[in-house]
């Protein structure tokens, strides 16, 4: 009997050590794989650190562990489900909201990132780590000023990050074109440490650093295919007395588009640049070569910075238009538009253009009444004021912009006196795998000032009861781009027009899908 | 009476000769303090003894001692060895480089999370405990006749040796080794020696394991540079300010302001209402 005793009381000692032993094992497990980790050995911490997971699930200090070792590893999508676990189970643990932040940041996660790092401030605003992810996020999101701010609060906070902060924050200033605040930080990342990466770094941008004040030439080439559903902006309508107009139609075409400038600035200084730029666009139909363009123009430019977050800008234009070889426009004017940054999110321009036209077309009267011809003279002068803003709905991500300009055209010909209200609105996208979506709806509303000569019914006009015409043009595009290179980019674009007027052969519609490829480049005098 | 202390004796010349070889603390360190409550102190041969503290290194050699209400723990590679009060451990390497605690008094817990690998050791008096994957405790208790030895075992089975002796605790077992009695086993106690409470917090080299210049490059932050494109001309990009936008807006190739007649061959030499005529 004392046999049985004494089996049964091992057998319950040898039961009962089981669970606790699971217990007991884990911290030693997790102690040692911190100990791992902390002398940087995280591939033998991790099977320890997970191993001590399993047999203590709710061990904060393992999950701890083994999300810093994956991110150590810079596996940082594996690392954010066991560093929030930690946290979930200890909200004490020091620096977990940084660690997260850091794999967001690291994942491109930026606002995720962001809100990690409201977090980690919340915890302890003086952390140095903190306050480094701070400045990236701020500037992935284009917050350039308050980016260089964080750097630079990064760098004071911690001695052994002045090389990367200082380089950082030095970069950040002269993107914002504050050079002394960025030779200081220059300055402090080469003598924390001159043989680094990053004070070797700082030294080279030190001599360089006045290149924002250098003189900047560059080129820029399109080119792209296109189907027009209308290329003659026509619509189907019947006449009753033009055999010309029977034949007038909407014609579909493939219109191959390419475009081409150059420019070069002829002054800089941190408050002023002028210089000149050149360009040219056609395109060829593959039906229709009437309607083949050939454009080339020609533009300089005055910019005056009148304070920190104000310019305004001059800029003169010409431009002379062809189409098939026979000359169609010639044009040129100015437009004065003023700049002002409101914020690191939101900027703003006043504009106003002038611009005269000369068209180098004749128009035959048909019928042959010279009030037809003298009403139908489209030279004339327009002028457009307006103003537009752009606005970073989440910076770094989400753009929008918005305006509305007021026109009016003073023609020869009576027929072309017009008012005009155009208002647009866009927005600009980025997407995963570095995809940029672009759309952008304008709505023209355009009341002419006389009846128009171009009403069908030419008995009417002349009794002087024809319509005078009104247009209202609604045009959507959409277009999708993305950088092969930061000096070549492919893009898709879908456009659709839809002009409504009373006067009926300004009535149509229009879509247009193209591909296109530009290239671009650029160089520092 | 002599033949229980000629293996005793040997095994601790033996342990001395592995800590003499190491005497020098920063030489090798044998692993770090993980929990400690009252005071604990380590002793080098020869040497002050050194108040322990979270985070301490110990090294071969060292002698850990605790008072009558204090405990520590000290993780020696993958083995956690924590002391009750009023114990005294001698820590070193076997000759195949695994931890050896050796207990001179008082008790002691070693708990062996591993699988693989040679045994660390757990030594008391003449006997040695050969532990891997074992959670296992020494003791040492006074008899009128001289101290004697008790190693437990609470996961897997645990050998015990003395000299040619051998015997293997089963879980939940204890070998005993008494002077002048061959090694025997008894059912263990229930009572097992804690582990530490208060467990040490993570150093501080965990927290900066991931300094961002493990996971950062010049490169994070572009330098200011031209860009390709007009973006880095004037105060703002430079577009056509009557660009190919505008043209169409006024010249009707792209807008619908003059709606144009295409006339098919043959040309009609006629021109009317919205048809160009050329020159």
């Amino acid at each position: 009997m004392s046999g049985v005793v004494r089996l049964l009381t091992a057998a319950i000692f040898a039961v009962a050590a089981l669970p606790a032993l699971a217990a007991d094992e884990a911290p030693v497990l997790r102690q040692r794989a911190e100990q791992l980790a902390a002398s940087d050995r995280c591939e033998e911490a991790l099977p320890r650190a997970r191993r001590a997971r399993e047999l203590a699930p709710n061990d904060a200090r393992a999950a701890l562990v083994e999300g810093r070792c994956l991110l150590r590893l810079g596996q940082y999508r594996e690392a954010i489900a066991p560093l929030t676990r930690a946290r979930e189970l200890d909200a004490s643990l020091k620096g977990v909201s940084t660690d997260l932040a850091q794999c967001h940041y690291h994942l491109d996660e930026i606002e995720d990132a962001s809100a990690e790092l409201d977090r980690a401030e919340r915890e302890n605003p003086d952390d140095a780590r903190t306050q480094l992810y701070r400045g990236l996020v701020l500037s992935r999101q284009a917050k350039q000023r308050e980016a260089a701010a964080a750097f630079d609060r990064a760098g004071g906070l911690d001695p052994s990050y002045a090389g990367i902060a200082g380089l950082y924050a030095g970069r950040t200033w002269a993107s914002v074109q504050d050079r002394e605040k960025a030779k200081q930080a220059f300055e402090r990342a080469h003598s924390a440490d001159p043989s680094s990466e990053w004070g070797r770094s700082a030294a080279a941008e030190l001599e360089t650093l006045d290149a924002a004040n250098r003189r900047h030439v560059w080129a820029i080439a399109r080119g792209g295919v296109e189907h027009d559903s209308n290329v003659t902006l026509q619509d189907e309508y019947t006449f009753g007395r033009f055999p010309d107009f029977r034949r007038a139609h909407e014609r579909d075409d493939t219109v191959a588009v390419f475009e081409a400038e150059g420019g070069i600035e002829l002054y800089r200084d941190e408050k002023q640049s002028t210089g000149a730029a050149v360009g040219y666009k056609g395109n060829a139909h593959d039906n229709v070569h009437e309607l083949d363009l050939q454009y080339p123009w020609a533009t300089i430019w005055y910019d005056r910075r009148l304070s920190e977050d104000t310019w305004v800008r001059l800029q003169p234009f010409f431009g002379y238009a062809w189409l098939e070889s026979d000359p169609f426009v010639i044009h040129g004017g100015g437009t004065a538009s003023l700049y002002h940054t409101f914020s690191d999110r939101f900027t703003g321009r006043l504009f106003s253009r002038l611009n005269v036209n000369d068209f180098l077309y004749h128009l035959h009267p048909d019928p042959p009444q010279d009030q037809f011809v003298r009403n139908r003279n489209r030279d004339g002068t327009e002028s457009e004021t307006g103003v537009e803003g752009s606005f970073a709905l989440v910076p770094g991500s989400t753009s929008l912009r918005a305006g509305t300009a007021y026109s009016h055209y003073w023609a020869e010909g009576r027929d072309w006196d017009r008012n005009g209200l155009r208002t647009w609105i866009g927005a600009t996208q980025q997407l995963p795998w570095r995809f940029v979506l672009d759309v952008l709806g304008t709505y023209y509303y355009q009341p002419y000032a006389h009846r128009s000569s171009y009403d069908l019914d030419v008995a009417r006009y002349t009794s002087g009861q024809g319509p005078t015409r009104t247009d209202h043009i609604w045009d959507a595009q959409v277009e999708l781009r993305y950088p092969l290179t930061s000096w070549a980019e492919i893009s898709a674009r879908f456009q659709y027009t839809s002009a409504e007027s009373n006067v009926e052969v300004f009535d149509y519609d229009r879509w247009i899908a193209g591909g296109y490829l530009t290239l671009s480049w650029g160089h520092t005098l | 009476m002599l033949r229980p202390n000629i293996p005793f004796l040997c095994a601790l010349a033996g342990s001395l000769v592995l800590s003499s070889a190491s005497a020098a603390p920063a030489a090798e360190e044998l692993g770090r303090v993980t929990g400690v409550t009252g005071e604990a102190t380590a002793q080098q041969p020869g040497a002050e003894p050194r108040a322990l503290h979270c985070g301490d290194p110990v090294f071969p050699g060292d002698t850990l001692r605790t008072g009558s209400d204090s405990h520590v723990g000290v993780q020696l590679d993958d083995v956690g060895t924590y002391l009750d009060p009023n114990s005294q451990v001698l820590l070193g390497r076997t000759a195949a480089n695994t931890p050896s605690a050796r207990l001179l008094a008082g008790k002691v817990r070693m708990i062996d999370p591993r699988d693989e690998g040679e045994p660390a050791q757990l030594a008391v008096l003449d006997a040695d405990g050969h532990v891997k994957g074992n959670d296992a405790e020494a003791y040492i208790f006074k008899e009128k006749v001289g101290p004697y030895a008790m190693l437990c075992e609470w996961d897997e089975p645990l050998p015990v040796s003395r000299g040619n002796e051998q015997k293997t605790a089963k879980p939940g077992e204890c070998v005993i080794a008494k002077p002048k009695e061959p090694l025997y086993t008894a059912n263990a106690h229930d009572q097992r020696i804690p582990t530490i409470a208060e467990e040490c917090a993570p150093g501080p080299d965990l927290a900066n394991l991931n300094n961002p210049l493990n996971h950062l490059t010049p490169r994070d932050v572009a330098a200011a540079g031209p860009v390709p494109g007009s973006d880095s001309a004037g105060f703002g990009p430079i577009t056509a300010a009557a660009g190919p936008d505008y043209m169409c807006d006024n010249a009707g190739v792209c807008s619908p302001v003059v709606p144009l007649v295409v006339v098919e061959p043959p040309p009609d030499p006629a021109c009317g209402p919205g048809i160009i005529c050329n020159p």
